[in-house]
């Protein structure tokens, strides 16, 4: 009688769960060329009794989390593979994941996937604007070949000839600016910058010109 | 007594010279401004204000703020001249998504200030759901138009 009560007085007191993650921030880095990135999360069971994930919720419909759906016994491992939709997308991203247990003491926990969606050219700034009180002065775009990629072409166009456009090397192969000059009060004019990288084959990066 | 005093404020005041210190120049220094704006305050711009409506196609088909123009990730290219067509640089513009944990309005957001260099863009606090919750009007339309 007294073991039992013992038993049902001290389970309580030591019997606990908890999650240990490898990292509850993942860094992942890609272009925007591959569709999706992918991250994986790991956690250990460091308690002692087996817990299982019961849903995962993410910030926004371009990122969706699987977790695994067998409970995790104590000293066992699980993982949450998260996956980020990098269409159209630039820059650095950073994706809350709230993970539900069926712990009652830890019901939920925030992991963050960070994604960096670069270019293998970046385009500074993608819009000139002129006011309608603003002379119609040059402005120029600043072309970066991004680290780790080597540039075999490039190439600026623009769709108005009310807007003259000239590209020039700042640094051949790194950097380049488009010098650009509107003619016109009214213009609307989209300045495609087209690269052709290595590995990566031809892209068109748009820039866009207004002017009032 | 007076001297006691000078003491406690030297004491409370000395914790304040690495704390400027760090507000100033700390490389990773937490920014004082916030780009949230509430409802009120949003509305209060008047004509100045062009709303920007981050959420999928499929919402901002169901409904939108009236007037808002469309401007998701997912069709970023196709949808920006919409958004310029509308800018004018004496307006502030305001990006909302789905509620107040949807990430998605802040990288518009964002996107804006980074990519257009355009300075006045805000995030409306608590998104669509705050506006839905004080019953507003809404508008519905196909989407990428107005």
């Amino acid at each position: 009688m007294l073991k039992r009560c013992l038993f049902f007085l001290l389970v309580p007191v030591f019997a606990h769960a908890d999650l240990q993650w490898a990292s509850n921030k993942v860094f992942t880095a890609c272009d925007p060329s591959v569709s999706r990135a992918e991250a994986q999360f790991t956690f250990t069971n460091t308690g002692s009794y087996p817990i299982k994930i019961t849903n995962t919720r993410t910030s926004c419909g371009c990122t969706a989390a699987i977790a695994d759906s067998k409970p995790v016994a104590p000293g066992g491992t699980g993982t949450i593979n998260v996956s980020f939709k990098t269409l159209s997308r630039h820059g650095l991203y950073e994706e809350p994941i709230i993970v539900q247990t069926d712990d009652p003491k830890n019901k939920e926990c925030t992991v963050y996937l960070r994604v960096l969606v670069r270019d293998a050219i970046e385009v500074l700034p993608r819009l000139l604007f002129w006011q309608a009180s603003e002379p119609l002065d040059a402005k120029v775009i600043t072309v970066t070949v991004t680290d780790g990629f080597t540039l075999k072409s490039i190439d600026a166009q623009c769709d108005n000839p009310d807007v003259a456009i000239q590209m020039t090397p700042v640094k051949a192969g790194a950097e380049y600016k488009v010098t650009v000059t509107p003619k016109a009060r009214h213009a609307k004019a989209a300045i495609s910058i087209i690269s052709d990288v290595e590995g990566k084959g031809r892209k068109t990066v748009l820039a866009r010109v207004r002017t009032s | 007594m007076r001297r006691a005093l000078r003491q406690i404020i030297a004491i409370l005041a000395l914790p304040l010279l690495p704390a400027v210190a760090t507000g100033l120049l700390h490389p990773r220094k937490p920014s004082w401004q916030s780009d949230e704006v509430t409802l009120a305050a949003a509305t209060a711009w008047g004509s100045d204000l062009l709303w920007v409506d981050a959420r999928p196609d499929a919402d901002y088909a169901k409904g939108h703020i009236p007037g808002a123009i469309q401007l998701n990730e997912d069709r970023w290219d196709d949808l920006m001249d919409g958004v310029l067509d509308h800018f004018t640089t004496s307006r502030k513009i305001v990006v909302y998504c789905s509620s107040l944990s949807c990430q998605t309005s802040h990288d518009v957001a964002r996107r804006l200030r980074e990519e257009a260099q355009i300075s006045n863009v805000f995030v409306l606090r608590g998104g669509w759901e705050a506006w839905t919750a004080e019953r507003r009007p809404i508008e519905t339309s196909p989407t990428g138009t107005q």
